[in-house]
């Protein structure tokens, strides 16, 4: 039960980048985390937000958090409810970037400190321009992604809905070589990419 | 493209080159505009499992926010009923004591085993037995309140026990009672036989305080009897010696009687003796009978 479970930093690093299960027990752990929240949700309605912008930026930062960790990216430099809270801060002063475009901000104004945590947004026209390739490659392959991240077949394999190491590495591939197929046929992509880190 | 030449590609990508290396793959981005694209491609592949994930992720969030309300409502649902419920419960029960005590009220006066604190003994012979007390509450038993319910309820000890179990009300007639030199039975007479009789002790203390008539030993005789009943047996054991400053011979018997049982009850085993003994000794008095089954089982028992 997660109720009475006592999460260390590390453990939670390794679940989010462990099975599907634990991965989903890890994030909700930070979902369902009162006093990150409260600290979050004050940190915004201080500075001009709303409930509404709490809740966004609350369900941002959780993705945002999950990628870089996944992507490995926390380097352990703090706790991780700190990164967390400092992913959230960031992305709320950008947030609100957007939307008093005339008011300049700096980041010391949101107690900002030298061990921000990275962030990086991919731009959202191409998030709009990849959404219907993913809907085009079909649930079997978005399940093949999703364990692909951190997974070998073999490890694929043992948890049993996605078949043998074999046809996974198989299906894999041909996942893989639909993607390049529809990534092709729009040359636009690319042009996405320059902002990207990698 | 290969599975080697995206491995190549990764190592790259994830800062895993010697800067030898390094500078070889970015000379041949460069120059080798088909291997740019796979580069690309990888990139954008990395860009869409992210995508996968937070689609996956963003789904799951809905999923747990919406149990997280549920999971609330339903708590404040429970507390809702629960409270309901025991609020109907206490209803219920408030209902049920009231109905019983009406039920008692309404004995005729001439039953002199009425008294509610002997049928809760005769139901329950355990030691331990907490005896609930009042009847009615008026506006004007505040302060009485606080004289007695500091002692409501208690557990009652074996002695306590006792006396309660030989204690019988007697009823009495409003023509008993003498408020003045006029004989004619008057309200407030009326009043007091009615509050004794339907054992509104509460009241009945109270309206006797307000209204104190000439024959004060009568008048502690039955507030004796208030207080016994509401079990406040050092009140009750202070105002039977009280009445026992009678010359009514009857009377006194009677408040002999009782005072044994308050000192029985507030455990002044002793004095209770001492009084039984005189008690037992007078072969014809009211009591008598019922002060050798007492001694008797004081003796075998205590």
């Amino acid at each position: 039960m997660d109720l009475f479970k006592i999460w260390t930093d590390k453990a939670l690093i390794k679940a989010i980048n462990g099975t599907p299960t634990e991965r989903e027990r890890a994030l909700k752990y930070f979902f369902d985390n009162k006093s990150l929240k409260k600290s979050i949700e004050n940190h915004i309605i201080k500075y001009g937000g709303t409930n509404q912008d709490f809740d966004d930026v609350w369900q941002d930062t959780l993705i945002i958090f999950d990628k870089n960790i996944r992507n490995g990216k926390f380097l352990g430099e703090s706790k991780l409810t700190t990164y967390f809270f400092g992913i959230a801060k960031i992305h709320w002063l950008k947030t609100l970037g957007k939307k008093r475009e005339t008011v300049e901000f700096e980041l010391k104004d949101f107690g900002n400190d030298k061990n921000e945590p990275p962030y990086e947004e991919y731009d959202p026209e191409l998030k709009i321009q990849l959404e219907p390739i993913l809907s085009q490659i079909g649930e079997k392959c978005k399940a093949l992604f999703l364990g692909y991240a951190e997974y070998s077949y073999e490890e694929l394999a043992t948890q049993g809905t996605l078949g043998n190491a074999d046809a996974i590495r198989k299906d894999m591939y041909r996942c893989r070589q639909r993607l390049y197929k529809l990534f092709d046929a729009k040359p636009e992509l690319r042009t996405f990419l320059k902002s990207l880190i990698y | 493209m290969t599975n080697e030449e995206k491995a190549y590609i990764e190592q790259y990508l994830d800062n895993k080159m010697t800067l030898a290396a390094q500078q070889r793959f970015e000379a041949r981005l460069e120059s080798d505009p088909d291997f740019a694209k796979k580069v690309d491609f990888v990139r954008l592949e990395r860009v869409s499992i992210d995508l996968i994930f937070e689609q996956d992720l963003r789904k799951k969030m809905k999923n747990w926010k919406t149990q997280n309300t549920e999971g609330g409502v339903l708590k404040y649902k429970t507390a809702i009923l629960t409270t309901l419920l025991l609020l109907g419960l206490g209803f219920l029960l408030y209902w049920l004591n009231q109905k019983h005590n009406n039920h008692e009220n309404k004995q005729p006066a001439s039953n002199q085993d009425t008294l509610p604190i002997q049928n809760k003994l005769r139901q329950d012979t355990t030691q331990q037995i907490v005896v609930p007390i009042a009847n009615s509450k008026t506006l004007n038993e505040d302060s009485l309140n606080k004289s007695i319910d500091k002692n409501l309820p208690q557990p009652i000890n074996k002695l306590k026990d006792l006396a309660i179990a030989n204690y019988e009300k007697p009823n009495i007639l409003a023509s008993d009672i003498r408020t003045g030199s006029n004989h004619t039975t008057n309200e407030v007479e009326k009043i007091i036989a009615d509050l004794f009789n339907n054992n509104d002790f509460k009241k009945l203390i109270i309206f006797l305080d307000k209204n104190p008539f000439e024959d004060k030993s009568y008048m502690n005789y039955l507030k004796g009897h208030a207080y016994f009943n509401l079990k406040n047996f050092k009140e009750a054991e202070i105002n039977f010696k009280q009445a026992l400053l009678t010359p009514n011979l009857e009377r006194k018997e009677r408040a002999f009687w009782f005072l044994s049982l308050s000192l029985l009850a507030n455990g002044k085993k002793n004095e209770f003796l001492t009084i039984i003994q005189d008690i037992i000794k007078d072969n014809d008095g009211l009591y008598n009978k019922k002060a050798i089954q007492v001694k008797k089982s004081l003796d075998l028992n205590y």
